[in-house]
């Protein structure tokens, strides 16, 4: 008999898939790898969800109106400008269905989002990757010409975050599509947002999963020009998103101050937490999302450090990879979950 | 500024219409009150158990799900008897159908599927640069001879809906052996099983039992239909654990919601809301045979949860029924123009329906 192995096309065959944060099962480690908020979301949220429940049987609006209507109004835009995802990172998967061809470049800086690499290879793309530190667009990117490229802002897992001006300058130069991760956008100063009426070859991508608090639902929003979402819809889907989804991103952007106050929350801790570290001597750098970079190669690197947090029951994130063996990423929790993993670093 | 390039193959792409969720339909008009038997839902809801779960599992919603499903993954595999690593779980089964054909299928390949199918299978196909190959119904019924009669060199995937949407019908156990002989080794067949729990033929295959005859078939089964979760969006295929590992690559690792997965595993323990669903659809079934006898209307006798009605004027019928408050599907898109679809709701659903049929009748002879 064939072997499965055998029927699925080389692409895939050759495909890593994307090594997704632990999820541990049980509640007793302080869970600080995934990027989560550690505060809950509005009740008004919970409200819809327990609300929009009792029509479960029937299918979700298959193109989330109610919630196009509700971002366009928060973030001023049309309805037709949005596209809503089960989660952003359908919405990345999307855009590179929807404009790349077997062969064609998709192009980003390392390092970042690791799922990057995943989807690109998903759709048999060449990958360009460049090294660069994550607070500008180095110039290889501009001369890579690729069909799409991602720009992570702030970026993970290093926290930084490309100054606008930039952005634009890149757009402004791009024959592709220049897609703006903005996932951790509502911890950061500015948004590409800002600027989207002037590139139409831009897409802007923001995440309900880190400052809505609400990872587990899978919500994302995805901000264009309305011809181009318009064609990104045909690849969508025909019911992407839930009615639990919908409902609870309406209720989200309404009690738009609760997620505010959880962002200023997570900031001052992010602010108290680098300072902690720093003092206690690691590199740490200055953080535009709701983690830390830590550099912990003088005390033996990332993954002596992970272990000594595991042990005291702390998981923070490490990334076996070139260039990112010598720090690991902590998500910004409670102060007093964060006083847990520093009495540790400090100790 | 050129804004940017989208290839082809998706600028020609019509998009899948789905049916839109009453809100919109009521809104539109301007009407309320009105029922929906359109969207093949489920009219007694789901399970309480899931309900409950879900609702159980609120306070944890700030954290990712576990992408890999595992304890859903348990439960649902010991139930079907397979192991874990044989589900793959979608967000809906439309994820499942659109993974596997892009898993095999690309430029320059075929997919094959019968023309009165599901209409899910040609998009797919074209969004994933592969070419749709249709293969001609026999009367009602995917007629698998004819599809086997058309697999080539470059066939990689072959659908087949049991039972069909829009049609209600299925193929037995015998006619699916046969055609399963034919199919190369190397092609996915992805059975499509989203109705297949209100099935009570005894000849009717269960896609799952023939696993190991084929190591290419996908069998794609949902929450959607029976267990009333169509608003949730899962579903999940099963196969060998090699295609189960192709299709988990090409997944989002989050694809299925928290919320989603705890109320799919209650749902799996409540028997008797199955069994409740089943006496339903079972009910309206007799009663929509005794109807359409009564109003002198041909139907297509079905082996799921709707019914193809022929109407003379699919659209006229549709329009008019909207006119009285019923929601129902019009077939042009499937070629049925002739026809409508009309899915079984509660008892009270059903007789609304009817009525509002039997005026719509009477008006066009009178
Ligand atoms: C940069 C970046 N983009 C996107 C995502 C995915 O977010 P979502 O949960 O909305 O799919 C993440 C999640 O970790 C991320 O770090
Ligand atoms: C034959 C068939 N397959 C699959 C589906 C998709 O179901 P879902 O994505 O809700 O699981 C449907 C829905 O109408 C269907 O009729």
């Amino acid at each position: 008999m064939a072997r499965g192995s055998a029927l699925v096309s080389a692409r895939v065959a050759a495909m890593h898939g994307y090594t997704p944060g632990e999820q541990p099962v049980g509640g007793r480690l302080i869970k600080l790898n995934t990027n989560e908020n550690p505060y809950p979301c509005s009740p008004l949220v919970v409200q819809a969800i327990a609300d929009e429940a009792h029509r479960l049987q029937l299918y979700p609006s298959p193109n989330a109106d109610a919630l196009r209507v509700k971002a366009g109004a928060v973030y001023g835009v049309a309805p037709e400008q949005v596209l809503v995802g089960n989660g952003s990172d359908e919405l990345l998967a999307m855009i590179l269905r929807g404009c790349v061809l077997d062969g064609e470049a998709v192009a980003y800086s390392v390092p970042t989002y690791s799922l990057y690499r995943t989807l690109a290879d998903s759709v048999g793309a060449r990958v360009i990757e460049v090294a660069a530190d994550g607070t500008a667009i180095p110039s290889a990117l501009a001369a890579a010409r690729a069909r799409v490229t991602f720009v992570c802002t702030p970026n993970s897992p290093t926290g930084r975050a490309v100054p606008l001006d930039a952005v634009a300058a890149f757009a402004r130069d791009a024959e592709g599509v220049v897609v703006v991760d903005e996932a951790y956008g509502d911890f950061a100063a500015s948004s590409a947002l800002s600027i989207l009426a002037d590139h139409p070859n831009m897409v802007v991508t923001r995440s309900f999963s880190k400052s809505f608090s609400l990872a587990g639902l899978r919500l994302g929003l995805a901000f264009g020009h309305a011809d181009f979402i318009g064609e990104l819809l045909k690849v969508k889907d025909s019911y992407n998103v839930s009615r639990l989804a919908i409902a609870a991103g309406v209720a989200a952007l309404d009690d738009y101050a609760w997620m505010q106050s959880n962002v200023a929350r997570v900031r001052a801790t992010r602010v108290r937490v680098t300072a902690r570290l720093r003092a206690a001597g690691f590199g740490v750098e200055d953080s535009h999302a709701n983690f830390v970079w830590v550099d912990c190669a003088r005390v033996g690197g990332g993954r002596t450090v992970y272990d000594r947090l595991r042990a005291a029951g702390v998981l923070v994130r490490y990334f076996d990879t070139d260039g990112l063996r010598d720090g690991m990423r902590a998500s910004i929790g409670t102060d007093e979950q964060m006083d847990v993993m520093l009495g540790v670093l400090e100790g | 500024m050129a804004g940017p390039r989208i290839p082809e193959r998706i600028r020609s792409l019509q998009p899948y219409k789905p049916g839109r969720p009453i809100e919109e339909v009521e809104r539109e008009l301007g009407i309320h009150g009105s029922i929906k038997v359109a969207s093949n839902e489920n009219p007694l809801g789901p399970s309480p158990r899931a309900l409950e779960a879900l609702l159980r599992a609120l306070p944890g919603i700030h954290r990712y799900p576990d992408g890999g499903a595992v304890v859903l993954a348990e439960k649902l595999a010991a139930r079907l008897g397979v192991e874990p690593a044989r589900i793959v779980f979608g967000n809906g089964s439309n994820e499942i159908l659109e993974l596997s054909c892009r898993l095999f299928a690309g430029p320059g390949d075929e997919v094959l599927f019968s023309s009165d199918a599901f209409l899910v299978y040609p998009l797919v196909s074209i969004a994933a640069g592969a070419t749709p190959v249709k293969a001609p119904p026999r009367g009602f019924e995917h007629d698998l001879e004819a599809i086997a009669a058309r697999l080539t060199p470059r066939t990689r995937v072959v659908f087949l809906a049991n039972p069909n949407n829009p049609t209600g019908t299925i193929f037995r156990r015998r006619e699916w052996e046969r055609f399963l002989a034919l199919v190369p080794e190397d092609v996915c067949v992805v059975l499509d099983e989203a109705y297949c729990e209100y099935v009570e033929d005894p000849e009717y295959p269960c896609g799952i039992d023939f696993l190991d005859r084929h190591p290419g078939l996908v069998v794609a089964r949902t929450f959607s239909k029976i267990y009333g979760l169509a608003g949730l969006r899962i579903g999940y295929g099963v196969g060998s654990a090699a295609v189960m590992d192709g299709l988990a690559r090409l997944r989002q690792p989050f694809n299925v919601s928290l919320l989603a997965q705890v109320a799919a595993a209650a749902a799996l323990d409540d028997d008797a809301h199955m069994e409740a669903s089943r006496q339903r659809v079972r009910a309206s079934r007799r009663r929509w045979s005794e109807a359409c006898a009564e109003l002198g209307l041909d139907f297509v006798p079905s082996h799921a949860n709707f019914v193809l009605v022929e109407v003379g004027s699919g659209k006229t019928v549709t329009e008019a029924l909207l006119q009285l408050g019923v929601i129902v599907r019009p077939m042009d898109a499937y070629g049925f123009t002739e026809h409508v679809r009309i899915t079984f709701g509660t008892e009270a659903e059903d007789e609304r329906a009817i009525a509002a049929l039997k005026v719509v009748v009477s008006e066009m002879h009178g």
